[in-house]
């Protein structure tokens, strides 16, 4: 249990399996005891260090789709890699790559009744409708690391769709550090957080976000077609 | 007796390099031939019991169209640009000589323990910070001021901002960046935007 509330803390919403941790200082007995020490752990966290990191590439806002990868760190003790997909998206075309390596690793997506009879821990209740990507590898030596990089395509139409003529991606983030690359053809026309921009390569245009804080980011941006200027 | 004293509070007050604090500054970019921009430059003066403030002209840029508002009031304020040494005679008594200042006559002292706010409006040509590369308009300066915000031309996308900042569209279609600065040093700003079809 202490290895997985570990687990949740470096990773967020994702979950890895990993061996147990070294003994906490004895601690109270009481769970609210408890609840406060893994509260005021979350709350102080080094943010800086964090290496979790993720870029959404927006595909045409009909669509409601768009591409992401993310890079983790997986510590000493851990076998898998559990990506819990956020309540409202769907997953496709999970892929993961070791960084270290370049070598691919076999993914797998789990709904509903087989995450619980696969009895996996996603550290929140199994509903019907919960989703997740399970990435295993050999389980990573003490003293030594892996960085992963997983890609996957959601789809999300409650979070990003097109209203009227108006790109709308509205989602939170949680990482330190978060980008989103609008899709060809768009010129960016509103963001609710600072984001530092730049343009692609292909003329696309790229909006980065650092959150230093150990909060989440609630990113509202709008975007519109190039056309003629009447 | 008190009369003294108010008559003294005042003048030495007045002698004083003015305080300022609360600074945003909107910088409007303006057709990129003529290398213009119009900046709003909000500030507070809060010496008590100054009767000027001044604002420096920045070197290398000239300034026109300048006008200066109480914004509690709404009303305009009366102003003269003078050189620095004028500035210095005034009682900014750091002021460079090599400056030329914006010497705007307050309505009223400031009160003690209260503060003044205006606005400074005005309008800079400087082809340095503000110039063309093709397509694209770069607005590229360093600023010193802790809340800025740079208004796009009309009909120019952004294509790059390289410090964190909210990008919003204006009423009139225009783009503005606008961000803050909590760090020590002056921002390094370059904001691109480019023509759209």
């Amino acid at each position: 249990m202490k290895a997985r509330l570990a687990a949740l803390l470096l990773l967020g919403s994702s979950v890895a399996s990993a061996q147990p941790a070294p003994s906490a200082p004895s601690a109270p007995s009481a769970p609210s005891a408890s609840s406060a020490q893994r509260e005021r752990a979350e709350r102080l966290r080094e943010r800086a260090r964090e290496d979790r990191e993720i870029v959404y590439f927006l595909k045409p806002p009909e669509t409601h789709a768009f591409e992401l990868y993310h890079d983790v760190i997986q510590a000493g003790g851990a076998d898998r890699y559990l990506n819990v997909v956020r309540a409202g998206s769907t997953v496709q075309d999970p892929k993961a790559v070791v960084l270290d390596t370049g070598e691919s690793l076999p993914v797998e997506t789990l709904k509903g009744e087989a995450i619980r009879k696969a009895g996996l821990d996603i550290g929140e209740p199994v509903r019907p409708d919960s989703e997740v990507v399970v990435i295993r590898f050999p389980k990573v030596a003490a003293g030594q690391t892996l960085r992963l990089r997983i890609s996957e395509t959601y789809t999300d139409a409650g979070r990003y769709k097109l209203e009227g003529d108006e790109l709308v991606f509205d989602r939170g983030f949680g990482r330190t550090r978060n980008a989103v690359v609008l899709p060809a053809g768009y010129a960016l026309t509103n963001c609710s957080i600072p984001a530092t921009v730049s343009e692609t390569e292909d003329g696309r245009i790229r909006l980065d976000f650092v959150n230093p804080r150990p909060d989440e980011i609630s990113v509202l941006l709008t975007a519109r077609k190039r056309r003629s200027q009447k | 007796m008190r009369l003294l004293w108010v008559v003294v509070f005042v003048l030495s007050a007045a002698a004083a390099r003015a305080q300022d604090s609360d600074d945003y500054t909107r910088y409007e970019l303006l057709a990129p031939e003529a290398a213009q921009f119009r900046i709003v430059y909000e500030v507070t003066a809060t010496t008590p019991g100054a009767l000027f403030y001044f604002n420096p002209i920045r070197k290398g840029s000239d300034a026109s169209d300048e006008a200066v508002y109480d914004r509690a009031s709404g009303k305009p304020l009366r102003f003269e640009v003078v050189d620095g040494a004028a500035a210095r005679a005034a009682g900014e008594t750091k002021a460079d000589l090599d400056t030329r200042y914006i010497k705007v006559e307050l309505p009223r002292p400031v009160p003690n323990g209260g503060e003044l706010r205006l606005r400074i409006d005005k309008t800079y040509k400087d082809p340095k910070s503000y110039f063309s590369e093709g397509e694209r308009v770069v607005f590229s300066r360093s600023l010193g001021v802790r809340r800025n915000a740079v208004v796009l031309p009309a009909g120019y996308e952004l294509v790059a901002c390289n410090v964190p900042a909210q990008v919003l569209q204006e009423p009139d279609g225009r783009i503005k960046v606008s961000f803050m600065n909590p760090g020590p040093d002056a921002a390094t700003v370059v904001v691109k935007g480019r023509k759209l079809p």
